[in-house]
């Protein structure tokens, strides 16, 4: 390993950098698959049937024979469709998931190397500013199938998108105010003091209105009214097949992985666990190992739990949810900011 | 000289992606030609290192106000299939030379000043802190007062807005524009 | 004074924050408890609470301390800008007096909030001295008037004017932004003092001129010069008439400020000269063309109106044209005659359009026609009438007359040698002449011809004719007493400098 130190900082930065885009990459795929065979094993279990499992053991292989069997199907394109955007929706739509990641911490540091792919400032920033490129996708896909339902689809997701992401942004705005920073990394360390100074704890209603609004953002029941198969027959990507399908499925799980990142992140202490000396910065490759193992236990928890509420709760009204998005959430999330500024002013 | 680089290469795609905007024939691809002129910008905003301004112009522009806009106009059905008419060659030949000479005589009089190093402007685009910090500040230097007059402004707006698109007939069908 | 607080600025803006808090009185109010009754009632409510705060602003901004200039860039707090904001407050008050005469939305409380945050753009914009809050109380003043001149969503030409002067107006604060941009490049520095310091060896830099022909476009736009004058005609038609009067009083007043602030104070040692066979590029011979433009185009064409408010359209056109020679001379006479000029002429714009709103809320149209015969209709009307246009069109002893006096005069000794401006007061004084015809044409409608059989009686509210009689009163006292004003105006001009 000493090669590695001889490299000049540039070169290093560069060769890590590549390898951390690689991994993450890599990973997020690996994970997106094995959400998918999750919901269908966790839907089987509530509605008391068994799912998937003769592909391997304990139907283990599942995902792969689906990438199998959608890479064989035609790819076929609709003759009435508006051709580029068709094309362009189901890549535009993976793209939003990706970049997501690149901000999150998922460990502290593996050797002298930080876990984190960018560091950025303004890291939440960047990430809201990612989350609200989702919508294009859908709206593209909606556009582009140059039908109802698809169309009927993309207009519902926009107004959703709209609606749910001021709720969020306002809903994190107190995390700012008590961590003082937007450095997802900073926002880890303020959080590194025991299980109670997991954000969770000290920003209840911040909490549980990201954790609402993260389901509306991600189109996951009881928000997936752009989808909405027993009245829009699927919605927005009614029109695509085979690998384009495919793309849409993958990126509604690969958003929820990322939201559910966003929450580790931001409320329940990242990559720490307040025992053992797991809040500080790992001293050796294994500690190191078993941060990232924690962060990934986090995050498929929340899956587990977003995936748990799919089954559990049923759809939303559209007029339901507008009202639930403007009327309730955003009047509480403005006290909510209300709120803790003065109770910063009054501790000051 | 990558800086160089990038930067004309980023203008050039702003530049295309406006003359896009405004030529397009259909609503919605015009629609995506600002999107394009607006992650073009902040693509200058990120260039010239003020990541806050880059990162605030996507959320706002890119996942507020487009969006917005895309909504409008796919509410609109029929502007979504529709080929706007173009004037007519002689109008557009009159268009193209005066904006050629209106930026002709523009470039001319930047390329003829000598421009020093970097004006003396204070950099206050270094942390986030430092813009809030000067945002919220009422003394010399601070920009509390535009800051109120925007909050008015944009009261303003949103009176008007809501007066503009709701219905006269002033019961039931006013909860229709909210989303 | 280092420690300025939040306190401290709301004490130095009481009358803006007295405004505000009266603009959102007015709408709760309007919303929550008025809901259910009477239009006209809701108005005159609504118009009331305006009044009342705008009075108590005015009384407020008697009272103010000389802030300190290291205290807030931003601002100017001085005695003439104080006069000003007292002129606006008082437009206002007679636009919402005039507003009760018309019904014309439902929307009553959004309606005069709107006023009221014009009003608040335009007292912003006559105490800014830097760029950035000079740009953005104009937006703030701008956007008001746009939904304002929108209101009357049961008539086409409403949202047609609306999205016309919104279009426009757009382009025209892009330019001035641009302009504003480019200045900032040049200098570092957004205060218009700062900026006039920096720029006073470089005065004619070709990038010094092209961002100042940018601004000055923006501003052009505002005031209503030729060739950006494309907007007025449409949008003084198309608005709801009250509307129009703020578009055409207040906004003038505040618009003319700050072209004079901008260049007087922000690009002093850019003047340039607009002596005839003695040009020299700055903003004198830009504004020289502007004004030439003005006059010639603004009279020429109110000629060939038939309607009462286009006619004002093109005749405001035309004053704006006859106030640029009192700015390009450049001398205190100068700027007292400008003020002088501008307060005038939009309390008589403000009368004109409150005659008009009448009539044309009672008849139904602003044709000329509709006007046939009004000494016989309604004889204080039709004297309110006479007055308000033989004002307009400088005939002593009213007030427009001496405005016209002093500009003119101001203009023709600006300079030393070869009597300066005089080739422009000469072309003025030509057009002049030019517009005693259409205002008569007016007049002799209203006078002379016999009103169509069956024609109503017109009677305006109490509260309107007293306003409009008010308004010709003071029209008529400023006319024959016109130091008055100009007294007030010359102390002011001392202690703020400008």
């Amino acid at each position: 390993m000493t090669w590695l130190n001889q490299l000049d900082p540039t070169w290093q930065f560069l060769l890590f950098s590549a390898l951390k885009v690689g991994v993450a990459v890599v990973a997020l795929l690996t994970l997106v698959a094995y959400t998918v065979i999750l919901e269908r094993r966790l839907a089987a279990c509530i509605q008391d049937r068994i799912g998937p499992n003769r592909v391997g053991p304990l139907g283990l292989l599942q995902p792969l024979a689906d990438g199998v069997k959608s890479f064989l199907k035609e790819d076929f394109v609709p003759g009435h469709v508006r051709k580029i955007y068709f094309w362009l929706a189901p890549a535009l739509i993976m793209i939003p998931a990706l970049l997501t990641l690149a901000v999150i911490p998922f460990g502290s540091r593996l050797g002298s190397q930080p876990l984190v792919i960018a560091d950025l400032n303004v890291g939440i920033l960047y990430t809201f500013g990612i989350v609200s490129l989702g919508v294009y996708g859908i709206v593209l896909a909606g556009y582009a199938a140059n039908s109802k339902y698809p169309f009927l689809g993309g207009i519902r997701s926009t107004a959703q998108m709209i609606s749910y992401e001021i709720a969020m942004g306002l809903a994190v705005i107190p995390v700012f105010m008590l961590a003082g920073d937007l450095n997802l990394s900073r926002i880890i360390d303020y959080q590194s003091h025991g299980l109670f100074s997991w954000l969770a704890f000290k920003l209840p209603v911040s909490f549980v209105l990201f954790g609402i609004t993260a389901f509306a953002e991600t189109n996951r029941t009881p928000f997936d009214m752009p989808e909405a198969e027993n009245e829009l027959a699927g919605g927005y990507n009614v029109e695509y097949g085979s690998m384009k399908f495919a793309m849409f499925f993958m990126a509604e799980y690969a958003n929820m992985i990322a939201v559910s990142a966003m929450i580790v992140t931001l409320f329940l202490g990242g990559w720490t666990l307040p025992w053992f000396g797991l809040d500080r910065p790992a001293a050796n490759l294994w500690v190191g190992l078993l941060q990232v193992g924690i962060f990934l236990g986090k995050v498929a928890a929340w899956v587990s739990f977003m995936i748990w509420t799919r089954w559990m709760l049923p759809r939303f009204r559209y007029d339901q949810l507008m009202k639930l998005g403007w009327e309730r959430l955003i009047p509480v999330a403005l006290a909510n900011i209300v709120g803790i500024a003065v109770w910063l002013w009054m501790k000051s | 000289m990558p800086f160089k680089f990038f930067f004309y290469l980023i203008a050039l795609f702003v530049l295309y992606s406006a003359y896009f905007v405004v030529t397009a024939r259909n609503l919605f691809r015009s629609a995506m030609g600002l999107l394009a002129v607006l992650i073009g910008i902040a693509g200058m905003y990120l260039l010239l290192n003020a990541q806050f301004l880059s990162a605030v112009q996507v959320v706002v522009y890119i996942g507020g106000i487009v969006v917005l806009m895309v909504f409008a106009i796919l509410l609109i059905a029929d502007v979504t299939q529709k080929v706007f008419e173009q004037s007519p060659r002689w109008r557009q030949g009159l268009i193209g030379a005066a904006s050629l000479l209106w930026f002709s005589l523009l470039a001319g009089s930047m390329l003829s000043y000598r421009f020093g190093a970097a004006a003396a402007a204070v950099d206050k685009s270094g942390s986030i802190r430092e813009i809030g910090r000067a945002l919220l500040s009422p003394a010399a230097g601070g920009y509390a007062l535009p800051f109120e007059v925007i909050s008015l402004l944009l009261i303003a707006a949103l009176v008007g807005a809501v007066t503009v698109a709701r219905a006269d007939a002033d019961n039931g069908e006013g909860k229709e524009g909210k989303a | 004074m280092n420690t300025v607080n939040y306190l401290g600025l709301l004490r130095l803006l009481a009358p803006e924050t007295v405004l505000t808090i009266t603009g959102l009185i007015v709408l709760f109010f309007d919303a929550g408890v008025m809901r259910r009754q009477s239009i006209p009632r809701r108005q005159q409510v609504a118009a009331f609470l305006l009044s009342a705060g705008a009075m108590l602003a005015i009384g407020w901004s008697r009272h103010y301390s000389l802030a300190d200039p290291n205290s807030t860039s931003m601002l100017v707090i001085d005695p003439l800008t104080q006069l000003m904001k007292q002129v606006i407050l008082f437009l206002t008050i007679f636009t919402a007096l005039v507003s009760l005469e018309s019904k014309f939305t439902p929307h009553v409380g959004e309606y005069f909030a709107l006023l009221a945050l014009a009003t608040l753009g335009m007292m912003f914009l006559v105490s800014s001295v830097d760029l950035l809050m000079l740009f953005v109380s104009l937006e703030l003043t701008s956007l008001s008037l746009y939904i304002l001149t929108a209101f009357q969503k049961d008539k086409l030409e409403s949202s047609e004017a609306a999205l016309k002067y919104f279009l426009l107006g757009g382009v025209s604060a892009a330019f001035l932004l641009f302009g504003m941009s480019w200045v900032y490049g040049l200098t570092g520095e957004t205060n218009l003092i700062r900026i006039a310091g920096q720029l006073r060896d470089r005065a004619t830099d070709p990038v010094l001129l092209a961002a100042m022909v940018m601004m000055l476009i923006g501003l052009g736009f505002k005031i209503a010069a030729a060739p950006f004058h494309l907007w007025a005609p449409d949008v003084y038609q198309g608005a709801p008439t009250p509307s129009a009067a703020l578009i055409a009083s207040g906004s003038k007043v505040a618009g003319f400020f700050v072209l004079a602030r901008m260049t007087l104070a922000g690009l002093a040692g850019a003047e340039g000269s607009g002596v005839w066979n003695g040009f020299a590029p700055g903003w004198v011979p830009v504004l020289a063309v502007l004004a030439v433009l003005s006059m010639t185009l603004g009279n020429l064409a109110a000629i060939a109106q038939t309607r009462v408010k286009r006619l004002l359209a093109y005749s405001a056109i035309a004053h704006a044209g006859y106030m640029l020679p009192a700015l390009m001379a450049h001398n205190t006479m100068g700027t007292i005659a400008l003020l002088y000029y501008v307060t005038t002429y939009a309390l008589t714009m403000v009368g004109a359009f409150g005659v008009v709103a009448v009539v044309e809320q009672q008849t139904g149209s602003d044709a000329y026609d509709a006007f046939t015969g009004l000494s016989r209709r309604s004889p204080a009307l039709a004297v309110c009438l006479l007055v308000f246009l033989l004002s307009l069109a400088g005939l002593p002893p009213f007030a427009g007359f001496f405005a016209k006096f002093y500009v003119f005069t101001a203009a023709a000794s600006a300079s030393t040698r070869s009597l300066g401006l005089l080739w422009l007061v000469i072309l003025a004084l030509a057009m002049s002449v030019v517009s005693l015809y259409y205002y008569l044409q007016l007049l002799k409608q209203a006078f002379a011809v016999d009103p169509p059989a069956g024609a109503k009686i017109i009677r305006p509210l109490p509260a309107t004719l007293f306003t409009l009689v008010f308004l010709a009163l003071l029209v008529l006292l400023l006319g024959a007493l016109p130091h008055l004003l100009v007294n007030k105006l010359q102390a002011a001009l001392v202690v703020s400098g400008l």
